[in-house]
């Protein structure tokens, strides 16, 4: 056996490192850049991690002090997200917005509820079949559990229906409108109108900002997404986007692909398992 | 097999967890939810609600908490993760009894008293 053939064997032989999911995704990252010719920056959340204050410092933080991303020409955020506080997802906003001028949003698999704020907060988003965002209607945690305020007008219409079948002498409605509050309604009407304010001026200034009538059609729209859903986990796909009126696009499919990629090796690592927090 | 008693497996459950954290310092949720599945696979499947029953009880507790974990993709990105740490040992000092009543049907009175000395120390 030759050197050269020894040195070949040997080299065989020695075991190869496997790369971690982080420099997997740094790969793919790469990829995606050059075929984007742009700087791409996945943003991905466990489940049990909300976007709040403190990952906004976070976010901030990277960009800022370890990215040092300055201004650039275009920026596509990969955004994967449950959730979180919708004032903290407002500023993030403004935080991702001030970085470029054309900012575009991709979602691989979801970005619901105050994420969805954040996903339209660009100038582009890119979806696909698996993608969805969320309805923005906020969720009030209370000690009898989770109320969603989009869901008023639906006891108030129960509560009209159930009039018309009751006799006229029964006391039922009487009895259960003394258990609602009215300054609780008032405050869930009020949180309601709070969404729909921000995301319609989200929406004008960038991803509408060429649209004639860009006031009504956005203001309809964020109408949809905060008061348009009873149920705050239904899942508003590309199709259902599409019909509300966003622009969302499909990627090409390579780039699709990445895009997938990097999602796929953040769940193998960071999701799927029962969550006790 | 001996079968063990309720309070055992809940003893037991939360011996587990406070080693692997005092051996680590920080854990995943992940590595946390990996330990109660052996736990649970250990025994069968039996109990298994009870384990993650006394593990929630434990954050409900204040004992252990969640905290915000960003890890950086070096500078192509970030994963906001979060890391199960415990609390500091000032903060328990006193013991998990004098901790919010809304979780004390969590653990029993006698494990609370053991746990506040075992995660003082």
């Amino acid at each position: 056996m030759s050197v050269l053939q020894r040195e070949n064997l040997s080299h065989q032989n020695r075991p190869t490192r496997v790369p971690d999911a982080e420099e997997t995704i740094e790969k793919y990252v790469n990829e995606l850049e050059k075929k984007r010719k742009s700087t791409v920056i996945p943003l991905l959340f466990t489940d049990e991690t909300e976007l709040d204050r403190g990952t906004v410092t976070d976010i901030y933080d990277y960009l800022e002090f370890t990215k040092k991303i300055g201004t650039v020409k275009q920026l596509d955020i990969i955004l994967h997200s449950s959730g979180g506080i919708l004032d903290a997802a407002i500023h993030l906003t403004e935080i991702l917005r001030s970085y470029s001028r054309n900012l575009n949003f991709i979602v691989p698999r979801y970005a619901k509820s105050a994420a969805t704020l954040v996903a339209l907060s660009g100038d582009g988003i890119f979806m696909d079949k698996p993608s969805e965002l969320g309805p923005l209607g906020p969720v009030w945690i209370g000690e009898e559990g989770e109320y969603e305020p989009s869901a008023l007008p639906h006891t108030i219409e129960f509560l009209r229906d159930l009039e018309k079948k009751l006799p006229k002498d029964s006391k039922t409605i009487e009895i259960i409108a003394k258990r609602l509050s009215i300054e609780r309604m008032g405050v869930y009407k009020a949180s309601l109108e709070d969404s729909v304010e921000p995301l319609t001026e989200l929406l004008c200034t960038r991803m509408f900002k060429k649209t004639p009538n860009r006031e009504s059609v956005a203001g309809k729209i964020a109408k949809k997404l905060v008061t348009g859903y009873s149920e705050h986990g239904y899942p508003v796909t590309i199709g259902e986007v599409t019909e509300l009126g966003i622009p969302a696009k499909r990627l090409p499919n390579d780039e699709w692909q990445l895009v997938w990629k990097i999602f796929k090796t953040f769940d193998s690592k960071y999701e799927r398992f029962e969550s006790i927090v | 097999m001996s079968r063990i008693s309720k309070e055992g497996v809940q003893e037991r459950v939360v011996g587990e967890i406070l080693d692997l954290l005092k051996k680590q310092g920080e854990i995943t949720p992940r590595e946390l939810d990996s330990l109660l599945e052996t736990l649970a696979a250990e025994r069968g499947g039996e109990g298994r609600e009870d384990i993650y029953a006394v593990a929630r009880g434990l954050f409900d507790m204040g004992v252990i908490r969640v905290v915000p974990h960003a890890i950086p993709i070096k500078d192509k990105g970030l994963i906001l993760s979060s890391k199960v740490v415990v609390r500091p040992r000032e903060a328990t000092e006193k013991g998990a009894v004098g901790l919010p009543p809304r979780t004390r049907s969590k653990i029993p009175h006698s494990l609370k008293q053991k746990l506040g000395s075992v995660v003082a120390q």
